[in-house]
């Protein structure tokens, strides 16, 4: 994006506050900021880009924007990080994020009153609602003129056109009597002005949502939240890596380091906003133990604990008739009829999407999960133009057993690298083959031939938990530090429970949130 | 190596029509000459890389034709660049891969008495098997061998790993695009409003698109 006129701030300057990250948790509260007229500094690890000029339609040269820093996967159900879920750059994982936008259910944040399991949200849905509809005109969130599980809400712009995978699923869907419906999408069905900024070019179906829009379709934060902050005269400094904290003597922040080129440089600030997802966040959280033995903010001993991924089980068919499943945005197809589905032995529940697919991701997929290799892995490899996916985003329960620590290795700073551990609980195993179960039928009503299921998880969730008692939780319910008073946490890590919603809108709600209540009050303290 | 005169004419066309953009196609180019570069940093040695392309070539059997995926590997194993995470119970790729292929070449020698890519091929695949179901004891490594040994277990892992490194470099090939006639490279060229799809839907197909290869192995 264009950061040539931005408004630039002295490092001994005291900003009234820094961010860290540039992605959903960062951005939106950066603009909320800085048009409340705040000095406000925003610190991004990856570059910046130009994404009509430098993102190629290829998936090996798209790996740029992952974060490629690595991180060790423990556990009997180890779930994958990079391209996966973790992204670097100017707009952070948004870049390469799949702009599914489904809000959270109601009863999903009550997980633990209506089902003895997980933990409650310190909110409910009331709160998030209001910052839920603004972000949907905000991006101009493409869906149906009716949305079946929720039929008061209006999406600004009709939806995204249906490719193979979602007419498959809207037929072996119908055949089991279940509802699907047009997914809510955050990329733009027609040419869309975006406030603030220039006018975002419709969706073009290109089918590389993951590999970076180039057109500004996508509601990347590097195009909707970023240049508004931007506008509302925030600095975004790219190629920035904190990677410390300097404390006063109240124990507040009083400014951040971080590397830029060979230089570590210090800036002061009145308050932080660590927006760094759910394993940076809570990794440069335990690397700063300057003071305490445990790390900055975790008195409470919860930074790095309950990690959780979502059950994100897919199932794959061949078809007779071509669905060249590159073609059109990859999620165009919902059901929710499954966040409580019929004849579960297990609590909660997840939604289920059509997945279009880009050939050098289902190949690896092919290759990894399906355990094929030799003639079997290229014959199969041949029939991509013929195949198509179902699958869900799942629920997650928060387990003792699942974590992330600092291991023993360093990274090229000298910083530990994360390992984290994850598992499965008796309820994901369950909810996964449930899951897996009724897409196969799907798939068989739909046509399909030749089905195998794709075993993953999904999305990084937790480690710096939200909540109402000190002792259990790393931040308040308005993301602020039980420890460090004018530290703010704002990504996935907050969240309590994995909710089966895709996090992306929820995580910028609770960014727009977390501004509302820093401008509130915070902000004085 | 494959080069540019072995590749469907009409999907070169496609490369080089204004439906592409020039950032893609140069990446897709210079991915379709790629050869060594004198001075590159190496990770492997000559004698691992020979095991490596033997290996890659049974999980990616090609008639005809063949990729140096073992060029490929050892680049980005030179480089120290990983995907952003590795299984914890995997040391880091480098030694993973080492220990690996001098696991897999003692096996051989042991089984059958010659180095790992000698093997005729059902030997080969007999090897792999092994390694897939998690039994693959090589033994220690010689005294004075600097490669730490894998466990059945971490062998077992690393072939998912090698799996899923050979696929992709092979299914990334523009052969490969181009004997699927893929058709996503062309979205259409440089401009804001691109051109991009309409034709979404089962069967259907762009008025360029040509049909996608007709399928040999009906399931």
């Amino acid at each position: 994006m264009n950061l040539d006129s931005m408004r630039r701030y002295g490092t001994d300057e005291e900003v009234d506050a820094v961010v860290i990250g540039t992605g959903a948790g960062g951005a939106p509260l950066l603009a909320k900021l800085a048009r409340a007229g705040l000095r406000i500094v925003a610190l991004e690890a990856g570059r910046n880009w130009d994404p009509g000029r430098d993102f190629a339609t290829d998936e090996v040269a798209a790996s740029e924007l992952y974060w490629l820093g690595e991180r060790l996967s423990a556990g009997q159900t180890p779930t994958a990080f990079g391209g996966n879920n973790s992204g670097t750059g100017v707009g952070g994982s948004m870049l390469h994020w799949g702009a599914f936008v489904p809000r959270a259910d109601p009863r999903d944040f009550r997980i633990h009153s209506e089902l003895g399991v997980g933990v409650d949200w310190p909110m409910s849905v009331d709160d998030l609602r209001p910052y839920y509809k603004e972000l949907e005109r905000f991006l101009g969130i493409s869906g149906p003129a009716f949305y079946p599980w929720d039929p008061e809400r209006k999406y600004p712009l009709p939806p995204v056109p249906l490719n193979a995978p979602a007419e498959l699923m809207q037929r072996g869907f119908r055949a089991l009597g279940l509802r699907a419906s047009e997914a809510p999408v955050a990329a733009v069905s027609s040419a869309y002005q975006q406030e603030g900024y220039e006018t975002r070019h419709a969706c073009v179906n290109r089918g590389y949502c993951h590999q970076g829009c180039r057109n500004g379709a996508k509601a990347s934060m590097d195009v909707t939240y970023l240049p508004a902050a931007v506008a509302a005269g925030a600095e975004i400094r790219p190629e920035c890596f904190v990677h410390d904290f300097e404390l006063n003597d109240q124990g507040r922040v009083s400014a951040v380091i971080y590397r830029h080129g060979d230089e570590n440089i210090r800036q002061r600030c009145k308050a932080v906003f660590l927006c760094a997802g759910a394993v940076e966040t809570p990794r440069l959280l335990l690397h700063c133990n300057g003071r305490r033995k445990e790390g900055l903010a975790n008195s409470s001993g919860q930074v790095g604990r309950n990690f959780m991924a979502h059950v994100a089980t897919q199932v794959w068919g061949t078809f007779a008739e071509e669905t060249r499943p590159n073609k059109g945005f990859p999620a165009s197809l919902i059901s929710e009829d499954t966040i409580r589905p019929a004849k579960a032995d297990f609590a909660g529940g997840y939604l289920t999407q059509s997945l279009g697919i880009v050939p050098i991701t289902w190949s690896m997929q092919v290759a990894r999960g399906r355990g094929l290799w030799g003639k079997p892995l290229v014959d199969y490899l041949q029939q991509y133009n013929h195949v198509a996916g179902i699958g869900i985003n799942g629920d997650c329960l928060p387990d003792d057993r699942n974590f992330l620590e600092l291991s023993d290795e360093g990274d090229a700073l000298g910083m530990k690298k994360a390992r984290v551990h994850f598992s499965y609980g008796e309820n994901e195993l369950r909810m996964s083959q449930h899951a897996e179960d009724l897409m196969t039928a799907a798939w068989k009503a739909a046509g399909a031939t030749d089905i195998w299921t794709f075993q993953r998880s999904a999305h990084t969730i937790g480690t710096c938990r939200m909540g109402e008692d000190p002792n259990t939780n790393v931040v308040d319910a308005t993301g602020r530090s039980f420890d460090v008073p004018n530290l703010w946490i704002c990504d996935n890590s907050v969240f309590p429970s994995a909710l089966p919603a895709n996090p992306a809108l929820t995580i910028m709600a609770l960014s727009l949130r977390t501004a509302d209540k820093f401008l509130q009050d915070g902000e004085r303290r | 190596m494959s080069t540019i005169e072995e590749i469907d004419p009409s999907y070169l066309a496609l490369i080089d029509s204004d439906r592409v953009s020039a950032q893609t196609r140069e990446v897709l180019l210079k991915r379709l000459q790629s050869s060594d570069e004198p001075g590159r940093k190496t990770a492997l040695s000559t004698e691992e890389k020979k095991i490596l392309q033997a290996l890659a070539e049974c999980v990616v059997p090609m008639a005809g034709r063949s990729i140096d995926f073992a060029l490929s590997i050892d680049a980005r194993l030179a480089e120290g660049q990983g995907k952003g995470w590795r299984y914890s119970e995997l040391p880091p790729d480098l030694t993973a891969y080492r220990g690996a292929l001098a696991a897999i070449d003692r096996y051989a020698r042991r089984e059958f008495r010659t180095s790992f890519a000698e093997l005729p091929l059902e030997k080969k695949n007999q090897t792999l098997r092994v390694i897939e179901s998690g039994e693959m004891e090589a033994g220690e490594p010689d005294s004075g061998d600097d490669v730490p040994s894998l466990s059945a277990t971490q062998m077992q892992r690393w072939f998912q790993d090698l799996r899923g490194d050979v696929t992709g470099i092979y299914m990334s090939h523009p052969e490969t695009l181009a004997q699927l006639w893929y058709s996503g490279i062309a979205d259409g060229a440089d401009s804001a409003a691109l051109s991009g799809f309409v034709q979404l839907g089962l069967g259907k197909v762009e008025a360029w698109e040509p049909k996608a290869k007709v399928r040999e192995n009906e399931s």
